[in-house]
């Protein structure tokens, strides 16, 4: 009796884990850059009670066995990686990957970080950087009296300066991709960190080797769905509810045992 | 009077296990490609139709109450469940019903329907779990390398990328899956046999087959199986209470 109750428990907190994935995915549908996560789910170990191909007594194979399963788990929360929507700003700084790769930045301790979210801004010290002050690298310095910033398509950033009828060019921006993107480690602040799953970053220049391309003055907002959130938010709950209805029937059955004794 | 008692008392035991089984089918109500299962009961109390095999034979007394019910077996229901779109380009669906994809995990092959795949760091196609994906061609122990490029994967497990045939998937046919065994993690053992190539297997891309699992028939058989259950604590009630009076208004001396 005591394996319903623990059983339909897994139940309930591999649905808990599941709703508290989707509350974070709609906390985010506003975020730039943000990327929706999937729960997976498996079944957990099986207690075998008799195994298959067992004799009975009368010298027949049982062609089946009695195995009891132990409920479900978490396998993983998976970053679905695919494109979000694309807004409009007009802001020359708000950039855009259109298909696969990472903008790259420093982190404080001086690791690399990889976002999507290409919103810049510019520092004290005219460099680019995101919106919590990392640096992008490969590092790129506005010129103070520059009056018109301009990145291309292969992530060229050039500037007019006064006076000057061409454009001078200051660097290139570079993007990272993985091999394995949902092995990334998600930290927050649209951020993510390399691990030993997602393998190296393989660095190159926009539109190269099958890393997408650069659009100025459009940012990608988050790739969730409020419609599919929304109807697996409806599932989960259910599922959540048949769960606990398990364990009271586990529950009011371990009564009757215990009223058996009168 | 025992007898009664002990009759009962398996009747209690299961139920109990036919909730467990229950409560096992609904914490894995969303789990990818889950197949539920079913408890199939023998000796049920009063059946006079099967020959008892295990007592004494020689007395009408003993055929009809010395029958005890049991757990006879699990039965694995291998229908399909419904596929869901993911749009995934690694997410496979198999829509041939005894169809299984074949994985190299460190216990031995096994087989699951759950084709949710991903790359590794190696570019290998891997479970969840990080198994590699099996392919038709034995001799590769490397497991599936994916190139950089348009994958598209064929209704017959033909991985083909930037239009050229890299690499075909082992998909296994197995006639009867209730010989197979659940191990958890979506994954089952074929015990003592390899089970063929299927000639049909259907996969689908970006698709997810859910689990079969229906809440409905679940929740009537729970039902079923809590009524069940207070059903054999009357019957242990009534039993006990005979048994009380039989020690102790019987023997009284008026």
């Amino acid at each position: 009796m005591l394996r319903t109750l623990w059983t339909a428990a897994s139940g309930m907190t591999t649905q808990q884990i599941n709703i508290d994935n989707i509350a974070n995915n709609l906390a985010n549908v506003n975020t730039a850059g943000f990327k929706k996560s999937r729960v997976n789910f498996e079944d957990l170990l099986y207690q075998e009670i008799r195994p298959a191909g067992a004799v009975t007594a009368t010298g027949i194979n049982h062609p089946t066995g009695i195995q009891i399963g132990l409920g479900s788990k978490v396998v993983s929360t998976e970053k679905i990686f695919s494109q979000g929507n694309f807004q409009q700003t007009g802001n020359p700084l708000d950039l855009t990957i259109e298909g696969d790769g990472f903008f790259q930045v420093t982190l404080p301790d001086g690791t690399i970080g990889y976002t999507r979210n290409g919103s810049f801004k510019i520092d004290a010290d005219g460099n680019l950087v995101t919106a919590e002050g990392y640096l992008l690298e490969p590092n790129i310095a506005i010129p103070e009296n520059a009056l018109e910033i301009i990145v291309g398509e292969d992530g060229t950033v050039s500037v007019t300066l006064p006076g000057e009828a061409e454009p001078t060019e200051l660097g290139q921006i570079e993007l990272a991709k993985f091999i394995n993107p949902s092995g990334l480690r998600s930290i927050g602040k649209n951020i993510y960190l390399q691990t030993a799953a997602s393998g190296e970053p393989i660095t190159g220049v926009p539109g190269e080797e099958g890393l997408g391309t650069i659009a100025q003055g459009i940012l990608e907002m988050s790739n969730v769905n409020v419609v599919e959130e929304m109807v697996n938010l409806i599932t989960g709950q259910r599922a959540y509810e048949i769960n606990s209805k398990a364990i009271q029937t586990g529950d009011e059955m371990l009564q009757i045992v215990n009223n058996l004794k009168r | 009077m025992l007898n009664g008692l002990y009759v009962a008392t398996s009747g209690l035991l299961a139920q109990s296990r036919r909730m467990e089984v229950i409560s096992n089918n609904l914490a894995n109500i969303n789990t990818t490609s889950f197949k539920r299962d079913e408890t199939i009961f023998s000796n049920y109390l009063y059946d006079d139709k099967r020959v008892p095999q295990d007592f004494i034979r020689s007395t009408e007394y003993n055929k009809t109450i010395n029958k005890t019910v049991k757990l006879d077996s699990l039965y694995t229901d291998f229908s399909p469940g419904n596929l869901r779109q993911t749009g995934n380009r690694f997410d496979l669906a198999l829509e041939n019903k005894n169809v299984f994809f074949a994985v190299d995990t460190p216990y031995g092959i096994r087989f699951t329907r759950d084709g949710h795949f991903t790359l590794d760091q190696n570019r290998r196609l891997v479970t969840q779990d990080g198994y590699p994906v099996l392919s038709r061609n034995f001799e590769n122990t490397n497991g599936i390398i994916i190139p950089d490029g348009d994958v598209t994967i064929t209704p017959n497990g033909e991985i083909v990328v930037n239009g050229a045939v890299i690499e075909q998937l082992f998909l296994a046919e197995v006639e009867n899956p209730s010989t197979l065994q659940k191990m958890g993690r979506n994954l089952y053992a074929a015990i003592g046999f390899m089970p063929e190539e299927s000639e049909n297997p259907g996969v689908r891309q970006g698709f997810l087959e859910e689990s079969n699992v229906n809440p409905i028939k679940e929740m009537v058989t729970m039902i079923e199986t809590m009524r069940g259950f207070e059903t054999y604590q009357k019957v242990v009630q009534t039993i006990d209470e005979i048994n009380s009076k039989t020690s102790n208004d019987i023997g009284r001396l008026a």
